[in-house]
């Protein structure tokens, strides 16, 4: 009897269980959004204003907790130091990233945390606390944003969430994806899937318009650019190809339009060197920028009134200012329609993603780039999370109606010796997807490998990004060249890498201790989790949950293997009640009631007993651990032991 | 194919029920990709207990695997050739080149460095003419080599082993050009 057979029954109530009670979520650069099906169709929940709109800002108060939203971003000017906007540029990166590419410049107005005080390498921002000051990570403001879409929704759905799919700018790197994950995580989130935002968009679209075709997602974030090129047919949406750039936003065009504005102005020279040094000035000013920004895209011309000064601002001025930043766009656009083999007459549409697409001149601009006029009849800012939404549908529910075939966006290297960069997963190769690697020692009785991971498209490692640094041990002592270790490398379903190595003469796992270039371990995550306001209101039922949903978890896989090992000890009505029992089970480990999943597990203990007792019999009780599929640790500190450098065995 | 041993055991060929032959039909491929892709993407299976995801996983990233190595003309030549125990990832395996070759793609890169140089636009556009028309001829080479092959023609392997080789340095000049040409791009053009 196969597994999946068995499945079957369970499944359909566990999906019904929870049906409408997973989300999905647009974790945005500017705003923030949650949405969820009902009767069918995606939908942003609103907030009491009945705004879908979450400004993506966290004001941060000595003693009290943080405010969130609408209110942070109105009252930003009078705190810019504790109130954190934009944080995803900080997602996943380090103070050196964000120093060299000019990023810490322009957001001036926060306190970075010296590097020095921490070992790892990661962006911390210093904010009011009732002892003073703390640092927090971009991971902890983001998991501020996604509490509230949380409970958010919890309140309008009627109880406590199952799961969500949280949305990533499809450009962005492990790291970067790794970090929201996280985010998610620690704002008690069970993080179904990582989705690509231009991929959600182009699912909540096409399944909307019931388009067939080729089509080019352009979505330009506040902070992010993406491209994306997808294929709909038959339900399938398969991306071709995706670039983009994960430092170039609508938030580029406020900066560019505040530099207009300081021209324009009579004193420029003074209120230039004020804004640059003044936090609070500087605030207003892209708040102005911003404001003439909206103005522009249904008027001519727009008039604010900036440091006692009327100013004017023509729809051709700001066209000028913001053309560099959407030429920078156009390569992206071009390397995703080379590397989907494809020209713009294939397109059967462009699809505009992101609130800076309502700016004319981008309109204007793609028109002229794929030599079509695009798409924008769903709302720009709202398409990203109705698809998150429905790939929350179709993970938790039975909907067979759509399929979504994503790729990986950079390609997966090694940095062999002399730091040069051999790529082992090309970039837009479909999703989950896996590269075997065999290395073998230099040294004799050599017992140890390091392995650098990069990301990117540059040939040596200096140039690409450093994902992290693999620490095999445990390899048998040989002669130098007689060990081969296999190294398995697999980008999973969300774009995360996985890593597996076993040594294949001894057929032994050898153990990896991963440092992540960037980012936080995993140590780090349980303590904030620990410390985070939520755990202490004393979520011991969660716990509770979690520990009988993993016990659940190992009781079925058990059983399924003694029912594939020895089924046939069994007649089918003595199969029968085990069938009901751990379809039972499974329903429960899929709900959120612990003392139910408790109470079925005691169910299928008794149901099982007979069966128990015949495999005892019949001398048939064989180990059934499984095989250890092995798992990547993530190890805080990183001894420097210098082992010597791997040698790969091809080239 | 006699030299194929095991030819019932599993290869990228047999998971998408193809015949381990070098022709392939693109539109097909893709088709039947698709197919699999319905029953076997880890979307289907987002509710199974652990084991069965870690498997359903693996299973999926085969799939992909294979769809990328059938689709390129050289990563199935070099598959298939390895299929017949021929592994041409290994650069020691290497045959002796003919020399006239190798001194034709060391004149076209000297050419290529030049038209860099000078950012001769004409220069550039024959050197990728003649890359492709090349390419072209070894791609014709490759598919009359595994026909032999097929037939079962002894010579045959050899002769398509070099063949993948020589292609392998046309087609890294040809990523090349496409690097530079890539930088060079302006941000006016229409795709």
């Amino acid at each position: 009897m196969s597994l999946f057979q068995i499945a079957e029954p369970g499944e359909s109530k566990a999906k019904e269980a929870c049906k409408g009670r997973v989300v999905g979520i647009d974790l945005g650069t500017t705003n923030s959004l949650v949405a969820v099906v009902r009767d069918g169709d995606p939908q942003c929940l609103l907030d009491e204003h009945g705004q879908a709109l979450l400004p993506s800002v966290v004001r941060y108060r000595a003693g009290l907790a943080p405010l969130v939203g609408q209110a942070a971003k109105r009252s930003a000017a009078e705190a810019p130091h504790d109130t954190i906007a934009s944080v995803k540029r900080f997602m996943g990166r380090g103070p050196a990233d964000i120093a060299k590419d000019g990023t810490a410049q322009r957001f001036g107005q926060y306190r970075f945390a010296d590097p020095s005080q921490h070992q790892d390498d990661v962006v911390r921002l210093l904010v009011a606390s009732s002892g003073g000051m703390r640092a927090v990570t971009p991971l902890e403001v983001s998991a501020e944003i996604l509490r509230v879409l949380r409970s958010r929704a919890e309140e309008q759905l009627g109880g406590e969430l199952e799961g969500a799919v949280i949305t990533v700018p499809a450009y962005f790197d492990d790291a970067q994806r790794q970090a929201t994950k996280d985010a998610g995580r620690l704002a008690g989130l069970s993080v179904l899937r990582l989705l690509n935002e231009p991929t959600a968009a182009a699912l909540a679209y096409g399944l909307d318009k019931k388009r067939q075709g080729k089509f080019a997602v352009y979505d330009l974030g506040g902070g992010t650019f993406d491209v994306s090129i997808l294929d709909l047919c038959d339900g399938i949406f398969t991306v071709m190809a995706t670039s983009g750039d994960t430092a170039l936003g609508g938030d580029d065009m406020d900066a560019a339009l505040a530099e207009l504005l300081v021209a324009k102005h009579p004193r420029r020279e003074q209120l230039s060197a004020q804004a640059s040094q003044d936090p609070i000035r500087s605030r207003q000013l892209l708040d102005t920028a911003r404001a003439v920004k909206h103005a522009l895209t249904t008027q001519e011309q727009a008039t604010v009134t900036w440091e006692a000064e009327p100013l004017t601002v023509t729809r051709g001025e700001l066209d000028q200012a913001i053309a560099p930043i959407l030429h920078r766009t156009a390569g992206p656009c071009r390397r995703a329609m080379k590397d989907a083999e494809l020209t713009g007459k294939d397109l059967s549409g462009v699809i505009l993603v992101g609130g800076a697409t309502r700016v004319p001149a981008v309109r204007r601009f793609v028109a002229e780039l794929f030599g079509q006029p695009p798409l924008c009849d769903l709302d720009p800012e709202q398409v990203v999370a109705l698809g998150a939404a429905v790939q929350a549908d179709i993970l938790s529910s039975e909907r067979q109606d759509a399929l979504l075939i994503d790729v990986t966006p950079l390609s997966l290297g090694l940095a062999l010796m002399g730091g040069i960069v051999e790529k082992i997963i090309p970039r837009n190769s479909r999703i989950p997807t896996g590269a075997k690697q065999v290395f073998t020692t230099y040294a004799d009785g050599q017992t140890g490998f390091d392995l650098h991971v990069v990301q990117g498209e540059r040939e040596t490692a200096s140039e690409c990004r450093s994902l992290a640094r693999f620490k095999l041990t445990g390899i048998p002592k040989m002669a130098a060249g007689m060990a081969r270790l296999e190294v398995m490398f697999l980008i999973d379903e969300n774009g995360l890498l996985q890593v597996d190595a076993r040594e294949l003469t001894s057929g032994r796992a050898a153990h990896i201790a991963v440092k992540p270039s960037y980012g936080l371990s995993e140590e780090q995550i349980e303590q904030m989790l620990v410390d985070s306001f939520e755990h202490a209101e004393g979520d011991l039922r969660k716990r509770a949950l979690l520990e009988q949903r993993i016990e659940a978890e190992r009781i079925l896989q058990a059983l399924d293997v003694a029912l594939r090992q020895d089924g046939e000890l069994l007649s089918e009505e003595e199969m029968q009640p085990i069938v009901e029992a751990r379809a039972a089970l499974q329903a429960a480990r899929n709900g959120a009631d612990h003392r139910l999943i408790a109470d079925c597990i005691t169910a299928l203990d008794v149901a099982s007993k007979e069966f128990a007792q015949r495999r005892m019999n019949a001398g048939l009780s064989r180990a059934v651990t499984g095989k250890s599929v092995g798992t990547v640790e993530k190890a805080v500190h990183f001894d420097e032991n210098d082992l010597p450098p791997s040698v790969p065995l091809a080239e | 194919m006699a030299a194929v041993r095991a030819s019932s055991s599993k290869t990228y060929f047999s998971l998408l029920d193809l015949p381990l032959r070098f022709s392939v039909d693109l539109a097909d491929l893709e088709q039947r990709y698709r197919e699999k892709s319905r029953n076997w993407h880890p979307d289907r299976f987002s509710r199974a207990p652990a084991s069965e995801r870690a498997a359903v996983l693996l299973r999926a990233t085969e799939l992909n695997e294979a769809y990328r190595t059938l689709r390129s003309d050289s990563k199935r030549a070099e598959y298939l050739l390895k299929l017949h125990g021929v592994d041409v990832s290994d650069e020691s395996k290497k045959p002796a080149l003919d020399p006239t070759f190798l001194s034709d793609i060391l004149e076209l890169r000297e050419e290529l460095a030049d038209a860099r140089v000078e950012r001769d636009n004409e220069k550039l556009a024959s050197i990728k003419h003649r890359i492709a028309s090349e390419q072209k001829q070894l791609s014709e080479r490759l598919y009359a080599g595994f026909v032999r092959l097929e037939q079962e023609d002894p010579a045959a392997l050899s002769e398509l082993t070099e063949t993948v080789f020589v292609q392998r340095y046309y087609q890294r000049f040809a990523d090349d050009i496409a690097e530079y040409e890539e930088a060079q791009a302006g941000s006016n053009a229409v795709l």
